[in-house]
């Protein structure tokens, strides 16, 4: 059945759900994420990725089950200490109003009270990150896509989050903006964070990931590393189509 | 304290004394004040003074606040259905005669907004959601205005009627010291708790899920608002009747001055709001015309131009 041979399911460090269900969309669903590991959720439209994601953020309360993090209910912790540990981005990456870059990423820090000088150094060192230094005064109605979804994700890390949960980040992005957020990811979880990222692009989940879960009509249907959760097998079984890996490792694409 | 802020408080520094000095009879300040002077001064302007202060502030601040909270420059704090609330209050005291009675007009009217915010808690139940909360209001509005109707259209007496019309456009004439004593507590409470509010809506321009994701809980929220909002326009309406424009366009003016961020709006909008009734009333009061000109219609009469400039504006943008 399940390809699984990460699943021991100490729930005692790392991001966990226990047997969490929420009716129509996840049934059942067990598995502890690790830090500084990036882990995507893949799956069809509709196998209830983005409710798993949102339910491991917080954001969603399954109707029966447990979300952990560090062993700790997540349904126990105050809403402030729950926002330090656990970054979200949204799918939808929106900004009400026309926010100057700085300020936008200055959100991020609305969970902690550190201080003006905290403030400051975190969100100096996101942007630095995300190469948008130059930009900090701009307006984000300014920005092109890819330095807004840039702005959007320095909001994220200003809050230095110890986990990133992301919702289809590169969705809408050009090819070199992909890339330069997947390096990004791969540098947090280099740092001890621990990434999780809904994709729909097999290859780069297959590429850039150290650990793939696989949904499908709410369950779990494959959760190991890329080239096991992610097998031919489990394509033909869980998308319904045939389809072959080419390439070398970390190169690989899908050929349909 | 930024640069907007001490100029907006300089300037209302400057508007007050002025107001004060200014009207059918100008007082001059060089002179000794006769017997009747002092009068027109302690018992008539201060108290008016004071009551613009309060009611622009709160105006001002609930418009920054609820644009905040709903996303959208266009928001008016009349939206909740709170002011149209307290205003069905007042008519319906006009209408059974309580009027006349002392206290009774402003007892009316805030319990009229209390029941207003009362129904928005319990149709928007604790979900928090922005949408069925915006809805509820626009059904609470609606519904207030309907009532309003029914109540002038069945009114006892003429006089009854002129009463309920005069009153409705909202004004500032023959106040006292009475609207003063509920007005100023019960707006600086509103303003406090929708200042509790401003780091949840700053948190709330990235969209409710994101907001969530950053600790906001969106039950809190949204009590905060429904009392903030509540208290300052409840308030608000019971001392001077319907005041339109101000909440929408004196937040929409300001932002520009601001970093944009919702919670650093709500206290410029306050100052600024004051200023502009402050300004507006004294106008108002030495137009020479043969009635004094009722301060909400003024408003409206500023407002409606103003706002065409700024849909023009818009469209030069859109072109």
């Amino acid at each position: 059945m399940m390809d699984n041979p990460i699943t021991s399911l100490d729930t005692n460090g790392g991001l966990s759900i226990v047997n969490g269900c929420v009716t129509g969309r996840i049934s059942g669903i067990s598995l502890t994420l690790n830090p500084g590991e990036v882990t995507t959720i893949c799956g069809p439209n509709g196998a209830g990725k983005s409710s798993l994601l949102a339910c491991l953020a917080g954001l969603l309360t399954p109707e029966s089950g447990n979300i952990l993090l560090d062993g700790v209910p997540l349904a126990a912790m105050p809403l402030h200490e729950r926002a330090q540990a656990i970054g979200y981005l949204p799918q939808q990456g929106e900004a009400a109003w026309d926010l100057a870059v700085e300020t936008l990423a200055g959100l991020g820090r609305l969970p902690w009270r550190t201080g003006a000088e905290a403030d400051k150094a975190a969100i100096n060192t996101a942007l630095t990150a995300l190469d948008l230094k130059d930009f900090r005064e701009r307006p984000i109605s300014k920005l092109s896509g890819g330095e807004r979804a840039r702005a959007l994700l320095a909001r994220v890390l200003a809050g230095e989050p110890r986990w990133l949960l992301a919702d289809e980040p590169l969705a809408n992005l050009d090819l070199a903006h992909q890339l330069a957020l997947l390096v990004q990811f791969r540098r947090l979880a280099a740092n001890g964070v621990g990434v999780v990222l809904v994709l729909h692009d097999l290859a780069q989940a297959m590429n850039h990931a150290d650990r793939v879960v696989v949904l499908d009509g709410g369950h779990l249907a494959a959760d190991g590393l890329p080239s096991q959760a992610l097998n031919e097998r489990v394509i033909e079984q869980v998308w319904k189509v045939k389809a072959h890996w080419l390439g070398e490792p970390g190169k690989q694409a899908l050929l349909t | 304290m930024n640069r907007t802020n001490v100029f907006l408080l300089a300037a209302l520094a400057l508007a007050v004394p002025l107001s004060l000095l200014a009207g059918r009879v100008w007082l001059d300040p060089f002179s000794d004040l006769s017997p009747n002077a002092l009068i027109i001064l302690t018992e008539l302007r201060l108290p008016r003074a004071i009551l613009a202060i309060t009611i622009g502030a709160g105006l001002g601040a609930a418009g920054a606040a609820m644009q905040g909270y709903l996303r959208n420059p266009l928001a008016d704090p009349g939206l909740f259905g709170i002011a149209p609330g307290a205003a069905l209050g007042a008519v319906l005291s006009f209408w059974t005669g309580w009027a006349s009675t002392p206290w009774a007009l402003p007892m009316f009217a805030l319990a009229g907004g209390a029941g207003a915010m009362a129904m928005l808690g319990l149709i928007a139940g604790r979900t928090g959601s922005v949408m069925l909360f915006t809805l509820a209001g626009m059904m609470i509005a609606s519904l207030a205005g309907a009532l309003m109707s029914l109540a002038i259209s069945f009114s006892p007496t003429p006089f009854a009627l002129s009463e309920i019309v005069t009153w409705l456009m909202g004004a500032l004439t023959d106040r006292s010291w009475n609207e003063v004593v509920f007005a100023v507590p019960l707006t600086l409470a509103g303003i406090a708790l929708l200042m509790l509010a401003g780091r949840a809506l700053d948190a709330l321009t990235l969209g409710e899920t994101a907001a969530r994701s950053l600790g906001v809980n969106p039950a809190r929220l949204q009590w905060l608002m429904i009392a903030g909002v509540g208290l300052t326009v409840g308030a608000g309406v019971a001392a001077a009747g319907i005041i339109g424009f101000v909440g929408l366009i004196v937040p929409h003016l300001l932002r520009r001055f601001t970093d944009r961020r919702p919670s650093s709006l709500i206290l410029p909008s306050a100052l600024a709001g004051a200023l502009l009734l402050v300004v507006a009333d004294s106008l108002c009061r030495v137009l020479p015309l043969a009635s004094e000109l009722r301060l909400g219609i003024a408003l409206s009469l500023l407002g409606a131009p103003f706002f065409l400039g700024l849909l023009l504006q818009m469209r030069r943008g859109l072109a």
